[in-house]
């Protein structure tokens, strides 16, 4: 038997993984989800903020990572538009314009925020990190003057307060990475240097790197993949395509424990005979 | 503009998420043409990405109406790296380069010792936690700081091959250094294999909600 199972297709084992992917996203099984002290922690900075401040996000990620930052991204967007709270956002990568794209228009509507009143979308712009450093000292020039849709800056009432990325325009930023340009260079380039305090929001793949940071306090908290997604989503109380996704997310991993462990122990017994 | 599923665009968009999943079957032309297809989409978007994002703004606003002509400058520049086609005059490309290399080169070294040296800091630092309330000293906490401190010297000395692992008072680190990283490598492919899967429920949720509207989802 451990014969036939240590020389199994591996086509089966990718079927295997996708039907218990697949079922529970059809028929949930409600496994219960708690918060982590690291979600809990970005959630209470943006909690912190009072209606007014600029909070900054970073949507520096593609179609690749939407999966894990976008929820993250609508859940934090939805709550700073709620309590009054500005929002900037800034795509250092390309793809990243039309992901924020996508949850601006959505969640605005929702909430009836105005654009260039209640938020502004300055798009993408070339030469991260060297953008974002400008930004620093001259925000609207690094910017070439306008956001997203090619308005002019001037004419977003917004920005006549955000002329600098800097603690006297913003009170806190909250990337969004996949990876490079991302998390690392708001620390670099603003947070440590204008004293910004940040958060951050990554793909489960760039968690382990960007942990060093969160114990150090220089990320105020860490949303780690769907998993955290789903967590800020539970903390806003309004779920999302996370919190739908965590029970296929639990099976997936269950069976791969299993498949793990089988593997293992056919390989020893295998061995001995 | 937000983006909405039109029936041809979520049957373009299930097409071509089956495409590409072919591959786990085996290579083959489906999947090869699905990933032409990304590649040409994904530099297109790049291009126009850079005029409509950059370029065209910049020539608009800040040269031709605010007059900041001393932007040419680094424009002629940077298009100095184009003279690499030109075998003859292909030393003016190295200018643009050079710029960069130093600019990159300077720029890493003024502004990451900053973001180093709190790390260091806090790795080197005071490993007992103290409660904010009562001013006690937090157990769980401290425990992890001083397991943390014992795993970062231990996977250091893992790392250091001027003394033979025989040696009883460096042998063991660094043996224990290792076992170390490879937790670590653990936790880290657990992630990845999160990240993967994350990716693999964003597919499927678009293939039952978007384009074959199972309700609920």
């Amino acid at each position: 038997m451990w014969d036939r199972l240590m020389s199994l297709d591996k086509r089966v084992i990718y079927l295997l993984v996708a039907i218990a992917i697949a079922v529970p996203l059809v028929k949930p099984l409600g496994l219960p989800l708690s918060t982590s002290t690291e979600s809990e922690t970005g959630f209470n900075a943006v909690d912190a903020l009072k209606p007014g401040d600029v909070l900054w996000i970073g949507a520096d990620y593609g179609p690749s990572s939407a999966p894990e930052l976008d929820p993250m991204a609508i859940a934090i967007f939805r709550q700073a538009l709620k309590k009054g709270v500005k929002v900037v956002i800034y795509a250092m990568w390309q793809d990243g314009v039309q992901m924020s794209k996508n949850w601006t228009e959505k969640v605005s509507k929702e909430v009836g925020a105005k654009e260039g009143v209640d938020w502004v979308n300055l798009g993408w712009k070339p030469n991260n990190p060297v953008t974002l450093r400008q930004m620093t000292d001259d925000l609207w020039g690094a910017a070439a003057g306008v956001d997203v849709n090619g308005t002019p800056l001037s004419q977003l009432p917004l920005m006549e307060r955000v002329k600098k990325l800097d603690s006297s325009s913003v009170a806190f930023i909250f990337d969004l990475s996949t990876g490079s340009p991302g998390t690392a260079d708001y620390l670099q380039y603003v947070s440590e240097p204008k004293k910004v305090p940040m958060s951050v929001g990554v793909t489960a793949v760039s968690a382990p790197g960007a942990m060093p940071y969160v114990k150090s306090g220089q990320y105020k908290g860490i949303l780690s993949g769907m998993r955290g997604a789903a967590e800020y989503e539970l903390l806003t109380r309004a779920p999302g395509s996370a919190i739908k996704g965590m029970d296929a997310q639990s099976l997936g991993h269950a069976l791969i424990i299993l498949l793990i462990i089988v593997g293992n122990v056919g390989y020893v017994l295998r061995k001995k005979a | 503009m937000t983006w909405t599923w039109t029936p041809t665009a979520a049957w373009v968009g299930a097409i071509a998420t089956f495409a590409c999943l072919s591959y786990l079957w085996a290579e083959n032309p489906v999947f090869r043409a699905a990933e032409h297809l990304f590649v040409g989409l994904a530099t297109g978007f790049g291009v126009v990405g850079n005029w409509d994002q950059y370029i065209k703004p910049t020539i608009q606003t800040d040269i031709l109406k605010d007059g900041k002509f001393i932007y040419i400058v680094p424009i002629v520049i940077g298009l100095l790296i184009y003279f690499q086609y030109f075998p003859k005059m292909s030393w003016l490309a190295r200018y643009p380069m050079s710029f960069w290399v130093g600019y990159g080169v300077g720029y890493t070294l003024a502004f990451q010792p900053a973001v180093l040296m709190k790390q260091i800091v806090d790795s080197y630092g005071s490993k007992f936690a103290v409660s904010a309330k009562g001013g006690g000293i937090i157990f769980t906490q401290t425990l992890n700081n001083i397991l943390f401190w014992v795993f970062l010297l231990t996977a250091l000395s893992y790392f250091f091959f001027t003394v033979k692992r025989e040696n009883k008072l460096l042998g063991w680190p660094a043996w224990f250094g290792r076992w170390v990283i490879m937790v670590g490598l653990g936790a880290a492919f657990g992630n990845t294999v999160m990240a993967r899967i994350s990716l693999f429920i964003g597919r499927l949720q678009f293939l039952f909600r978007d384009w074959l509207h199972v309700p609920g989802m």
